[in-house]
């Protein structure tokens, strides 16, 4: 799975500090994801969405294998 | 969205206080049972009277017969000695640690699945290994193994990625 965490941060101007306490976990954990180390729950997928304004979709998507 | 529940971050101290010097007279002690060699005396030598009191064996033989809740005297500095063991290593592993979500959750886990792997690959090592008196302690260092072995795999899974975020902003 791929993500766009690190445009929309960008694009909102947050650090991953910021993010994490937005998102409710830890900057370990937003930074695994931006990394692709880490796939998130549902919920957390949904709290960045919201986080961004932007459709889960377009933050989250799959491989072309997967 | 807590999958397991954990202790708060304090037992992680506490249990590192109560299992290292406990693991270390447990070592002592099994040397000195098997080899006679003394380091300082016995600490759970069975003659000290201090520890010996009157218990109940749920289940023992008696003249070829079983016996249920017998009365009987024993030392019980060695059951005393194996609980600080495990209360002490279950604090370690289950007890919170900083920021704990959903990601510390996973690697709880994907710790807990190879601490079962290595767990058990070392008894099947030591099976060939130790033989006689000496894979008695084997199985007792079974009892908690698991446990400290999945603290220290946790441990070095969460210092990997916190050395990751150095990197980052």
């Amino acid at each position: 799975m791929k993500n766009s965490i690190k445009v929309e941060r960008a694009k909102k101007n947050y650090t991953q500090a910021q993010l994490s306490e937005l998102a409710k976990v830890s900057r370990q954990t937003i930074n695994a994801i931006e990394l692709g180390k880490y796939v998130p729950s549902a919920l957390l997928a949904l709290r960045l969405a919201k986080i961004f304004e932007t459709p889960v979709e377009e933050i989250f998507w799959l491989d072309e294998n997967e | 969205m807590d999958v397991l529940k954990l202790l708060p971050r304090g037992y992680r101290y506490f249990g590192l206080i109560l299992t290292v010097p406990t693991f270390f007279i447990f070592l002592i002690d099994s040397i000195y049972f098997e080899t006679g060699i003394t380091v300082g005396g016995s600490f759970f030598d069975s003659s000290s009277d201090f520890f010996t009191r009157t218990v109940y064996n749920l289940v023992a033989f008696q003249h070829g017969e079983i016996v249920f809740f017998k009365e009987i005297k024993n030392n019980l500095i060695n059951e005393f000695g194996l609980a600080i063991m495990l209360l002490g290593s279950w604090m370690l592993a289950f007890a919170r640690i900083k920021g704990e979500d959903e990601f510390s959750q996973q690697l709880r886990l994907q710790s807990m699945s190879s601490a079962l792997v290595w767990n058990s690959a070392l008894l099947l090592l030591f099976n060939f290994l130790f033989y006689d008196g000496m894979f008695f302690f084997v199985m007792i260092t079974q009892l908690f193994s698991f446990s400290l072995i999945f603290s220290i795999i946790f441990a070095l899974k969460i210092r990997k990625y916190r050395k990751g975020l150095s990197n980052e902003e």
